[in-house]
């Protein structure tokens, strides 16, 4: 499904170079739940966001489902990540002038043919999955952590994809929130999703099906 | 696709009160001062009634006199367009008429002051004058000299109240005229048709007139065809470089124009000697433009700061989906909604401030309207201010990388 050949990534600000990640292979199988840990700074993130097609490798090749990104358009990777992926951010990451039914849709606004009507009816389906639906016209700003976090998984749903990229998804939530979070996460990967998580706690990465931990920017496991 | 854009934009906009209501107040109160504008420039330069032929009619509103040692401008003598301006080729009907302004009536011992326009009977048949009762000046009142005065509704009210009219008498000046007309007021700013009192000009005391190269007249020149425009301001020029000068002078200049071209001899003509109206279209459209521009600014500072605050959201939209191209589509709607919403009430503000124009009497007989040329201005005023104002925001906010934009920084 996700394939990482080499990948290698720096990012440059005036007087200095910083390695992210550093000739990291990596193979992601079709229906996998993978947790990423290690320290801070040591690449976490930036893996998850070449994974999402949100940045691009300074070397390497990346490939999504057989095909090799490298070169692709705009207009295409937006395409793929609309299909294909989907996003859970440790800081929720709703649009605050949207209330929480307009938020879920937002990924089905930029996919062709989706009427109203049924971007509606796709985001009460995905807010009901993750037991929201009797808040749908509140706004993010009247709802607790938890809450915001369920109505990120039901954005991140909403599209069906392939591919959910967690980025510590319960980082900002209580013990018991984080709980629900992960529940709804692992319904996704025994619906069949592959699923990545980056995260520091061990007890959420015991549940993935493996583990890769990364130091310095290296897969050391 | 679009519908979802407007609705989310009307939503954002509903969501961030105080941004919307400072761009609102902003776009509105600037469309308001060019409609308002617009408006005036709309009733001096359009054909409006009872200039209802002026896409056909040219006029003679000024001429000069030059020496090598100083030159005369002012309003045409009456030897002038008696020398150039009759029989000329493709002109149907010519009016001359002149303006002789304020003159003083006393009704019951309380003085009324009028402005009065002295006309041909032609001028009535050139102009389009709602009559009210009675009739306008003919052929007859004006060959014979009768002394005959056709009053505007206003100026009827204050000699006679709700009394006849029809068959009295006026004293202008100290001279009797009999009341054979009443017709609707004419704003003032309706230079060529306005007046308050008209009577015919052959009343004069003397003929002096007839000699001067400048006085107080205008001509009226109305075409066959407009395509004859060409044809009458050409001939009208040769008789007035072939007319002799007044003794002491070398050139006469004069010229047959639309007024908005008048405007435009008196302002770029080198000592009138040409009209440009182009040069005047230019310089209002130029006016109009940096009087845009200041708003615009603003709004392309609070837009552009805004990125900032909306970094995150552009983020996300990437990530789930949106192209540049959608995110530059979204912004740029965002604000073309927000600043036709800025024009629809500009527009009722402009209603309301001409209304209160109308009324003040600041300026006598105005009937500023929001007629269906000013709205087409005012909207395409709103438009090129919300694309102006939408497109270099919405640009830097489309490349925007989505991975800052998740970090919250739009730098």
């Amino acid at each position: 499904m996700i394939q990482l050949n080499n990948v290698t990534k720096s990012y440059h600000t005036e007087r200095i170079e910083t390695l992210a990640l550093d000739a990291v292979t990596l193979s992601i199988a079709d229906g996998e739940f993978v947790a990423i840990m290690g320290p801070s700074g040591c690449g976490k993130t930036t893996l998850l966001n070449l994974m999402g097609l949100l940045d691009t490798p300074d070397a390497g090749e990346l490939l999504l489902d057989d095909q090799s990104i490298g070169g692709q358009s705009d207009r295409k990777l937006s395409r793929l990540r609309n299909r294909k992926i989907g996003f859970v951010f440790q800081s929720f990451h709703l649009v605050q002038d949207l209330n929480v039914v307009d938020n879920v849709e937002v990924p089905l606004l930029y996919r062709p043919g989706v009427s109203g009507r049924e971007r509606r009816r796709l985001a009460r389906e995905a807010l009901d999955q993750v037991g929201l639906s009797s808040r749908i016209f509140h706004f993010p700003n009247q709802l607790s952590g938890g809450q915001q976090q369920r109505v990120a998984v039901a954005r991140a749903i909403v599209g069906a994809p392939q591919i959910l990229l967690a980025d510590e998804p319960t980082g900002n939530l209580d013990s018991r929130m984080g709980d629900e979070i992960m529940d709804l996460l692992k319904q996704r990967h025994d619906a069949g999703s592959t699923v990545v998580m980056v995260t520091h706690d061990q007890r959420m990465a015991d549940c993935a099906d493996r583990t890769v931990r990364l130091f310095d920017g290296r897969q050391v496991q | 696709m679009l519908r979802s854009y407007l609705q989310i934009a009307l939503k954002v906009l509903r969501r961030r009160k105080f941004f919307t209501a400072i761009s609102l107040f902003g776009i509105s109160f600037t469309l308001l001062v060019l409609m308002v504008v617009t408006a005036l420039l709309d009733h001096v330069f359009a054909p409006h009634a009872p200039e209802t032929r002026g896409h056909r009619t040219l006029g003679v509103f000024g001429v000069s006199i030059q020496s090598e040692t100083g030159s005369g401008t002012g309003f045409p003598g009456f030897k002038v367009l008696d020398h150039c301006a009759r029989d000329l080729p493709g002109v149907e009907e010519v009016s001359f008429f002149r303006l002789q302004g304020n003159v003083t009536s006393y009704v019951g011992g309380e003085k009324i002051r009028s402005f009065l326009k002295a006309t041909d009977d032609a001028f009535w048949r050139i102009l389009d004058f709602e009559l009210i009762e009675g009739r306008t000046i003919d052929a007859h009142d004006f060959n014979e000299r009768r002394q005959v005065a056709v009053l505007n509704e206003t100026t009827r009210g204050k000699f006679f109240g709700a009394g006849q009219a029809l068959g009295e008498t006026i004293r202008i000046d100290g001279r009797s005229f009999e009341v054979i007309g009443v017709v609707r007021d004419v704003p003032i700013v309706r230079i060529v048709p306005y007046s308050e009192i008209w009577i015919p000009y052959t009343t004069a005391r003397t003929e002096d007139y007839r000699q001067q190269y400048r006085g107080d007249f205008m001509a009226l020149l109305l075409a066959e065809r407009r395509s004859d425009f060409d044809q009458i301001r050409a001939e009208y020029a040769a008789r007035v470089s072939a007319m002799p000068p007044p003794e002491g002078y070398d050139t006469v200049i004069s010229g047959a124009d639309t007024f908005f071209e008048f405007v435009s001899r008196q302002l770029f003509g080198q000592r009138m000697q040409s009209s440009h109206p182009g040069r005047l279209r230019a310089a209002l459209g130029l006016a109009a433009l940096l009087f845009l521009m200041l708003p615009t600014l603003n709004l392309v500072n609070l837009n552009v700061s805004r990125i900032l605050e909306r970094a995150s959201e552009i983020g996300v939209r990437r990530s789930f989906g949106a192209s540049r191209g959608h995110l530059l589509l979204q912004f740029v709607l965002e604000n073309v909604v927000l600043t036709v919403l800025g024009g629809l009430l500009g527009l009722g503000l402009s209603a309301l401030v001409l209304a209160a124009i109308n009324d003040s009497g600041v300026i006598p007989y105005a009937e500023f309207a929001l007629n269906l040329r000013v709205f087409g201005w005012g909207m395409a005023g709103a438009l090129l201010f919300g694309v102006l104002s939408g497109a270099y925001p919405a640009w830097r906010m489309s490349r925007l990388d989505p991975v800052d934009g998740l970090k919250g920084s739009a730098s």
